[in-house]
């Protein structure tokens, strides 16, 4: 479903029934932040699994200029269930995977290396402990605002009480053969297989 | 007796006059044919080894499931050329066998079938993508996600990549 201002539509409660999970990428202004944001965020309480690729947490007061956010910084969705929060990136930057902040997971079974083009997910750490971890990371480059490296993939955990799930990619999931791809097959094979 | 030589020039240049390029292509020797087990928009791609020409595609061009009269819609580009594409504006169902075949202005009939992708780990699993991207980046995506066979990828206004549920309990396209 295209969501985009250009030429997409708010999303809706009702789109999202007779689904389990959702795939959300954007790069683009959104139709609907705050909409987008009110239906992810009960769609994730309902126990449903959501992936988000792309700039779905940056705001536009730094680097970033692109209405991509989904939700407001304050809303349900970016405190409680993004794993990322809402954030202006000091730089649009991407990086190679650091090999030695690769945490033990399913999800990291088979990430040995990636690099990533372009725009990474500009955050360096999730906004609460409990429920939500940086499962890989970028290296850090100096100069670039992020001293710990750029959150490569990020998760929020379900609990009794929050029993969705969602993963952030830090990077654009299609192929640098289209327009702001996010990886080179060539180099990095196993980002085509999130 | 002048009238009668200029109306035999005028039969003899047409008869050897190239023909228009919307009645034949002379040599339309197919060289090869290319089909994948792509169920998302796939491309099937007919070379050949000197332009060809298509004028009427709708009735030329011929894209369907294996046993079925009903036509998949498809776009047809390349007409003029040596590559003839044809890429389904839709989702075709997995595991199935279907034919595409193309009938050239100077009536050469070339045709291709083939067998999608097999049924995915978890066909009834139903992932939205949800995108505010360029559609070339989005169109990128979802063939990623078919070719990693995971699941059922619904996509709008078109078909199931999984096979279609029984009548009546399929929810409504969005």
């Amino acid at each position: 479903m295209d969501i985009s201002a250009a030429t997409g539509r708010p999303l809706s409660s009702s789109d999202l029934t007779g689904y389990q999970a959702a795939l959300v990428v954007t790069d683009q202004d959104v139709s609907g932040q705050l909409a987008a944001g009110g239906a992810l965020a009960k769609f994730a309480a309902a126990g449903h699994g959501i992936v988000l690729g792309g700039q779905t947490h940056w705001t536009t007061n730094g680097a970033w200029t692109s209405l991509s956010a989904i939700g407001a910084p304050t809303g349900i969705w970016a405190t409680n269930w993004s794993p990322l929060g809402d954030a202006d990136p000091p730089t649009i930057i991407g990086g190679t995977l650091q090999a030695s902040s690769v945490q033990p997971h399913f999800l990291t079974r088979y990430l040995t290396g990636l690099t990533v083009l372009g725009a990474g997910s500009g955050s360096q750490a999730t906004q609460r402990s409990w429920d939500e971890s940086v499962l890989a990371r970028l290296q850090p480059q100096p100069g670039s605002g992020y001293s710990g490296g750029q959150s490569l993939l990020a998760i929020h955990w379900d609990t009794g009480d929050q029993p969705g799930r969602v993963v952030d990619l830090g990077f654009n999931p299609w192929s640098n053969a289209v327009t702001g791809g996010g990886f080179d097959p060539a180099v990095s094979p196993q980002a085509g297989h999130w | 007796m002048y009238r009668r030589i200029h109306l035999l020039l005028a039969v003899i240049l047409a008869l050897v006059a190239p023909a228009p390029a919307a009645l034949a292509s002379g040599s339309s020797t197919l060289v090869s044919v290319t089909a994948n087990a792509d169920r998302y928009r796939p491309q099937v791609v007919f070379a050949y080894a000197a332009p060809v020409s298509l004028t009427a595609p709708s009735t030329q061009v011929s894209f369907h499931r294996a046993g079925s009269s009903a036509e998949v819609p498809v776009t047809v580009t390349g007409s003029g050329t040596t590559t003839i594409t044809l890429q389904a504006d839709g989702t075709l169902a997995y595991g199935s066998g279907y034919v595409a075949s193309i009938t050239l202005n100077d009536s050469t009939f070339d045709t291709v079938s083939w067998t999608t992708r097999g049924a995915p780990a978890h066909p009834r699993l139903k992932v939205k993508v949800i995108t505010a991207l360029a559609p070339d980046a989005v169109d990128e995506i979802v063939r990623r996600l078919d070719r990693a066979n995971l699941f059922a990828c619904r996509i709008p206004s078109i078909w199931w990549i999984s096979r279609p549920p029984p009548a009546g309990r399929c929810p409504a396209a969005t």
